[in-house]
């Protein structure tokens, strides 16, 4: 499943994208499971 | 470090119904409208520490081609790319997101196949997908934009704080958040 990380370390802000199949990064455990964000919104 | 793992979607919103598929004069939308006084200075304040110069563009597109531009968009995972491309190509550049030229470049731009998306685009292959996510937010009585839904089941609306995403988030993750009703 394709998932974003989003947060910040530090003053940087860090964003990872996993598309389906990705792997955990090396050293950090793979959360059970993303929490789902769905955004309603418009452009305007 | 602070971190949340996310499976960020989106849901089409209708803000302006009646829009016609050229767009409208902000004038002309606007009219009889009152706004308080400064709020646009807020708003573009808020929006310049997030690192966007936020105009007001003079045309109010119609929508609808640019969500489901969206919806080809997630099909081919840049979502979130494409999402925030259509955002700053309207509020930074002032460009008529209504056009599919103007969002075939923006899909190019993001990595997509530009006349893939304009092919979809021309044939209303996603229009119906966008109708009814549209349909869902009215029976839902979603009337503010943004809506941000967690888990589909806890609401926050408006363009909050990011300590207040934070604060619920964790608390979702550690089971502290209760439904109501």
């Amino acid at each position: 499943m394709e998932s974003w990380v989003v947060g910040y370390e530090g003053d940087e802000d860090v964003e990872r994208h996993a598309g389906a199949g990705a792997e955990a990064a090396p050293g950090r455990a793979k959360p059970a499971s993303p929490l789902r964000v769905r955004v309603v919104s418009d452009y305007i | 470090m602070e971190e949340f793992a996310l499976q960020f979607d989106v849901c089409a919103f209708d803000l302006r119904p009646g829009i016609p598929p050229e767009g409208m004069p902000r004038e002309q939308a606007s009219a009889g409208r009152v706004y308080p006084p400064g709020y646009l200075d807020n708003l573009r304040q808020t929006a310049r520490e997030s690192g966007i110069e936020m105009k007001r563009p003079p045309l109010i597109p119609n929508t609808r081609k640019a969500h489901e531009a969206t919806e080809f968009a997630k099909e081919a995972g840049q979502l979130l790319p494409f999402h925030r491309a259509v955002f700053r190509a309207y509020w930074e550049r002032e460009e008529n997101i209504g056009e599919v030229e103007v969002l075939r470049r923006i899909g190019a731009e993001c990595g997509l196949d530009g006349e893939a998306l304009r092919a979809a685009l021309d044939e209303g292959r996603y229009a119906g997908e966008v109708e009814g996510q549209i349909a869902w937010t009215r029976a839902a009585g979603i009337s503010g934009v943004p809506t941000f839904l967690f888990d589909e089941r806890f609401a926050l609306v408006g363009a909050q704080d990011y300590e207040v995403f934070r604060d619920v988030a964790r608390r979702i993750a550690e089971g502290r958040l209760k439904e109501e009703g």
